[in-house]
């Protein structure tokens, strides 16, 4: 019996759906406004709509302090194509109104102006990993690397470079991965050949090699989906004006603590702003 | 920089933090004494490296895995290495209780019910104690949005009482009080109550002291409380019409947990009574009806069991018989009465629960005992003053004055236990009585002293103990309220100025 | 097995004695955090007429208040205010006619106005030709040969003295939602000009300026770019340090962007100069189109029978004045003080004329001191820490129903602005809804004499929230 009135799910995303069918899953982490649950093997992230659809997310409008309520990992979660439902701390979650999402990134070609991101260098965006400089320049190199490998066109450099970035840094998602994140959406929206097996190519790499949640978002990357926040600082770069732009890469920012700076970090070293100006600015 | 020998970590395993949040606390551990550098990363192959550069690795380190939060301090000494981990386990662990508001302020503490209730979806009970001018607001807000309530609160006028069960009975919820000073919903005490066992009898209580001492005594007959349900102090008054009590039946009834139903009130009003006895006549469930001092053949009549005193209730819902008063407490009591001086012929009692005072004036009475019987939780003494079931200082006065007092021949005392009452009444107590026997002593007269605890051994104050402190002060202590009364009664008896 | 009154745990809220609390924590019961004080200061009956205007879909009175709000609400959510043109207020303002000037605040007669009014009602007198000389025009306002009327009467809002005259070029604004129009005068920029009640040649001067030349010079383009967006505007805006109240120059900044192609265009070399020079000097020429746009959105929430929504909060430099949605044209008014705050230097409180403006519509719909929280700087006004500003926004959110997702705020982690003010809980908690002001001279004609905020008085929604309790027959309202 649920305690509390169900909570609306404004959107599902199609890359997650199938996974309703399954009847059990268990919560994996808890965060104040968000849950990931591990179904089947693949996490499935309820979270909270105004922070943006994720790939592999069930979007929902005003939901509780998961944390506070008490949930925990562990907990049993039971899904359904109309319900979700945490018996643990009676919380349901109702999807009757809730409409598909397709978290596919759309391929918008074109050429975005790197210096477009230049004004929001001071807000965070290729702030690095970390406040200490000599944290910064460790994850530098690599990023160089990917840069230099990019403008090569050299696929298996492009993935070494990479190799060095998954699992690296702070946060539960770590910021290298963010960054690969980002720097795949960038060249899946600019239609580069080597966006999927790039993608695909990380993926691999980095199973085992990092975080549950992180791993998660790569493997969507790999089939090329991504986060309404990403796409969207994506289109306003390519086809956007400097107002949609500004809006895109504030939500971006929200992004978890550093996940959307670093994400932005990606998109940045993908379309070409990567100079010495940009390594002392963030030094 | 510090000479950093020592090199210790921790792992966490599911803890999932944001990188601002583990920055934040890798600085403040490097900010304290003794240790060099700190980490908190994800024990990645990548950040394993990173840590191992940093010379933060360990084989404790080593051996995580990706989904591991590690905390490492590269530290001069091992009190300061552990110092640090601790610290940073605290942080960790405070984390999760603030549930980092994001976007929130993080220093808001509500300070309406609303706000409150915004913090806590799903609340489903609201406690109210605040001054009379203002609970009635608060009980409207409290049903408006779903929750049962517990209304402490006394000075309610008689027309917010109506309108407020009106409402809760609209919306299938109780509304205990005003003026309910004890309830126990689901094994959990609200307001003045005690630990008692989860059981099958099912209480509901116009009395607070009432209810505590029925439930105490179905603990200690070996059963247990499935709900206690107060509902105030006026809800069989004509006026109001025993609104409360009928809901609270129809709720007991309907719950499988429940075998039997005790009622404790003050006799209702005529229309009220009848009502009453007329729902109770159409359920199932067994009744035990106290209505104190109440005519028992109309209870007879309605199909249930009237029981004369709290005792005798809790007893018959625990499927028990009353036994009468102890042979051996009757020797003793005989044995104090021999002791009297020939000024000594009442009784004087000094309570502190009102349903406690009553009953005992009603045995006395009908033992036709000379007595004096002050309730000081009554209105009159707490105006300005915490009730003396919190504070034991007005009735320790009042115990000395006894001492001096020619007539006085018992001092008859109730000690109540449980949540919100007094740590250690009977201690706080005990030197009052010893200087009370004392004067009388001292001026040729034995005092006797009565008590009754009510308790159980699970009350943080504990029975037993509360027990002993009394028989170490002289003091008979009798099981129940009742047969302390019939205690005090039998060591005056036949003794009339 | 029991069967649970609470089967999924007690969730416990405890009003009163914190002692109670302790031992349903220590039985597994999960208790709020509450530090409760008597709601309404103490007031027993304004405190029980909250409760009883409370959300309660079982109640009439109850569902009728939830129901109202929401309309209230999705109202002023989904304004999509629009500017369309730049035209004589005579034209453009229903029922300003004739000798007639509007004012802001709530309803006052020329004998009782302050200073910068009555120095504003002179120069628009004599801007008018109405009157010959300052004098001239004394007269005729005290004698009643001039009608005044609130400029919120009439659709309008007004800065400071927010005089309008019939000649003066207005700001016509469309929300497109609802399709109702708001309007304001151009802002003449700062120092010796009408809205603080100054009326020497220099203010006649700009005035005919912007009557024959700026006015006209940005209408033609706006009415050739089509309209202009200004939601968007303000969104961005609040992104780049303004507040749409206090601060105006990110959104001067990228209106002027906006338009100055199309000003080039349809303007000869030297006016376009001219007006693009002004708009360049000027960095609170937004604030009145801010002003406009926040009156169309809560224009279209008025009205709703039932609603205890704030729709205006407005001064006359006398007078305070609150409006709610469901109680129509009635104003809640109080004497109203001189603001809190930094003055320039030479000047001190006993200078500063008591607060004047309709400018608080934009705290009334969410932003300007609401979204304090986008413009820290201002609280060094009342030397506050950059947090304090936060903690402005964060504390209005306990007297605001929604949150306008429109209007995100970064250093909340982008979370809206506070919108829709709730008259139950400003009595219910005793918070007062924040202001940032300018502060004005009182004498005519000195100007602005420093900047500070203040807090909208609780007097006029105990008011409110009674006539609110008394339209909708609640017993003892």
């Amino acid at each position: 019996m649920v305690s509390s009135p169900p909570i609306p799910a404004t959107s599902v995303s199609d890359a997650v759906a199938p996974l309703l069918a399954a009847p059990h899953g268990a919560v994996h982490s808890v965060f104040p406004r968000a849950v990931n649950l591990a179904v089947d093997g693949r996490l499935l992230t309820l979270a909270d709509v105004r922070a943006g659809r994720l790939p592999n997310g069930v979007a929902l409008e005003d939901p509780p302090d998961f944390r506070a309520l008490g949930l925990r990992a562990g907990d049993r979660a039971d899904l359904g194509p109309e319900e979700i439902r945490l018996p643990s701390v009676g919380l349901a979650i109702d999807l009757s109104r809730a409409r598909r999402w397709d978290p596919k990134l759309a391929a918008l070609g074109g050429r975005a102006d790197p210096g477009r991101l230049r004004p929001f260098a001071s807000l965070g965006v290729a702030s690095g990993f970390g406040p200490r400089a000599e944290d910064r320049w460790r994850g530098w190199h690599a990023i160089d690397a990917l840069h230099r490998a990019l403008g090569a066109g050299d696929l298996a450099a492009m993935l070494g470079a990479a190799g060095a970035l998954v699992g690296r840094g702070p946060g539960f998602t770590p910021s290298g991965d963010d960054l690969l994140v980002g720097f795949s959406a960038a060249l899946t929206a600019t239609g580069h050949p080597l966006a999927r097996p790039f993608a695909r190519g990380v993926a691999e790499r980095a199973r085992g090699a990092t975080t549950d949640v992180a791993w998660a978002y790569l493997d969507h990357a790999a089939r090329g989906e991504y986060a309404e926040h990403v796409g969207a600082v994506l289109r306003a770069l390519l086809v956007g004006s400097d107002g949609d732009l500004a809006i895109a890469v504030g939500r971006a920012l929200a992004w978890g603590a550093t996940s959307g700076a670093d994400a932005l970090t990606g998109i940045a070293v993908a379309i070409g702003w990567v100079d010495g100006a940009m390594l002392e600015a963030a030094a | 920089m510090i000479a950093a020998n020592l090199v210790r970590s921790r792992v966490f395993a599911n803890s999932y933090r944001d990188s601002v949040e583990l920055m934040r606390i890798a600085a403040e551990l490097e900010g304290r004494g003794g240790i060099n550098r700190a980490g908190l990363v994800m024990a990645t192959p990548a950040n394993q490296g990173v840590l191992r550069e940093a010379g933060l690795l360990d084989a404790t380190a080593a051996a995580a895995g990706p989904n591991d939060l590690v905390v490492a301090v590269a530290a001069a000494d091992e009190d300061a290495a552990d110092g640090a981990i601790e610290r940073a386990a605290a942080l960790l662990q405070g984390a999760d209780r603030d549930g980092a508001r994001g976007g929130e302020s993080r220093a808001f503490v509500p300070t309406t019910l609303g706000e409150a209730v915004g913090e806590l979806p799903g609340a489903n009970v609201c406690l109210i104690s605040t001054p009379g001018t203002y609970a009635t607001a608060e009980a409207l807000k409290a049903l408006k949005r779903g929750m049962h309530v517990f209304l402490f609160s006394d000075n309610v006028p008689l027309e917010d009482e109506i309108e407020l069960k009106a409402l809760a009975a609209r919306k299938g919820l109780l509304l205990m009080g005003p003026d309910c000073g004890t309830a126990i919903l689901d094994g959990v005490p609200l307001g003045f109550a005690n630990a008692v066992r989860r059981g099958s009898v099912g209480l509901i209580g116009a009395s607070g002291t009432g209810m505590q001492q029925v439930s105490c005594l179905v603990d200690r007959a070996g059963a247990g409380i499935s709900q206690a349900i107060g509902v105030g102090g006026r809800d069989l008054d004509e006026r109001v019409g025993g609104v409360m009590m009928l809901a609270a039946l129809a709720r007991l009834e309907a719950d499988p947990a429940t075998k039997v139903i005790v009622l404790i009130s003050k006799p209702p009003a005529a229309s009220v009574a009848a009502r009453v006895l007329d729902a109770i006549r159409s359920i199932g469930t067994p009744v035990v009806v106290n209505f104190l001092g109440g005519d028992p053949a109309a209870v007879r009549a309605a199909g249930a069991t009237p029981a004369a005193t709290f005792e005798e209730a809790a007893l018959a819902a625990s499927g028990s018989r009353a036994a009468g008063l102890d042979p051996a407490l009757v020797e003793a009591a005989r044995a104090e009465g021999a002791r009297l001086a020939p000024t000594q012929d009442a009784v004087r009692g000094l309570f502190s629960g009102g349903s406690l005072a009553g009953e005992a004036k009603l045995l006395l009475k009908a033992a036709h005992a000379s007595f004096t019987v002050i309730d000081l939780g009554d209105d009159e003494y707490t105006v300005g003053r915490p009730h003396p079931m919190i504070d034991p200082r007005l009735r320790s006065e009042h115990i000395v004055a006894i001492g001096d007092d020619p007539a006085a021949a018992v001092l008859l005392l109730d000690i109540v236990l449980g949540t919100a009452s007094h740590p250690d009444p009977a201690g706080a107590l005990t030197p009052a009585i010893a200087e009370a026997r004392a004067r009388a002593a001292a001026a040729g007269r034995y005092l006797a002293v009565v008590a009754s605890v009510c308790g159980t051994a699970a009350d943080a104050q504990g029975l037993e103990r509360q027990e002993a402190e009394l028989h170490g002060a002289g003091a008979i202590v009798a099981p129940s309220n009742a047969q302390a009364a019939a205690v005090a009664a039998t060591i005056v008896e036949g003794r009339r100025a | 097995m029991t069967a649970d009154l609470f089967p999924d745990g007690m969730r416990a809220v405890n009003v009163g004695l914190a002692g109670f609390a302790d031992s349903l924590r220590e039985h597994g019961a999960t208790v709020a955090p509450l530090d409760w004080r008597p709601p309404a200061a103490g007031d027993r009956d304004l405190g029980l007429l909250v409760a009883r205007l409370d959300d309660d879909d079982g109640d009439t009175i109850g569902a009728r208040v939830a129901a109202a709000n929401a309309q209230a609400v999705e109202r002023i959510l989904g304004a999509q205010p629009v500017l369309l043109d730049i035209r004589p207020a005579g034209e453009a303002i229903p029922g300003l006619g004739g000798r007639m000037l509007l004012h802001s605040g709530p309803p006052i007669e020329f004998a009782e106005m302050c200073g910068p009014v009555q120095g504003a009602v002179v120069g628009a007198a004599l801007f008018e030709g109405w009157a010959g000389t300052p004098a001239e025009a004394q007269a005729m306002a005290a004698h009643g040969a001039i009608e005044f009327a609130p400029c919120h009467h009439h659709g309008a809002v007004g800065p400071m003295a927010g005089v309008v005259s019939p000649s003066m070029p207005v700001v016509e604004v469309q929300n497109r939602e609802r399709g109702n129009r708001a309007f304001a005068t151009l802002n003449e920029g700062l120092g010796k000009v009408l809205r603080f009640g100054a009326y020497d040649e220099s203010v006649l001067q700009r005035l005919r300026w912007i009557r024959d030349t700026l006015g006209p010079a940005l209408g033609r383009a706006i009415r050739e770019q089509g309209t202009i967006d200004l939601k968007s505007i303000t969104a961005q805006a609040l992104q780049m340090g303004d507040e749409g109240h206090n601060r105006n120059v990110a959104a001067t900044s990228l209106f002027t962007r906006t338009l100055a192609p199309m000003l080039v265009q349809t303007a000869d070399a030297a006016t376009a100069r001219d007006v693009l020079t002004f708009l360049r000097g000027n960095d609170h020429f937004f604030l009145n189109l801010s002003m406009a746009a926040c009156k169309s959105a809560m224009d279209a929430a008025h009205g709703i029978e039932g609603s205890t929504v704030v729709t205006a909060m407005a001064r006359n430099g006398v007078r305070f004045g609150v409006r709610l949605s469901g109680t129509g044209d009635a104003w809640f008014e109080t004497p109203v003080g001189v603001p809190d705050g930094l003055y320039f230097p030479g000047f001190g409180p006993d200078d500063a004329n008591p607060d004047l403006g309709d400018s608080a519509i934009t705290e009334t719909s969410g932003i300007g001191g609401f979204a304090m929280a986008a413009a820290p700087a201002i609280v060094r006004f009342v030397g506050g820490t950059a947090e304090d500003a936060l903690d402005f926004t964060r504390e209005m959110y306990r007297i605001t129903l929604a949150r306008n997702g429109g209007y995100a705020l970064p250093p909340l982690g982008f979370a809206g602005t506070p919108t829709g003010i709730d008259v139950r809980r400003v009595v219910e908690t005793g918070v007062q809804p924040v202001i940032n002001t300018g502060i004005a001279h009182r004498e005519a004609g000195v100007g602005q004499i420093g900047a500070g905020i203040t807090r909208a008085p609780l007097e006029c929604f105990g008011a409110g929230l009674r006539a609110v309790g008394r339209s909708l027959g609640v017993p003892g309202a």
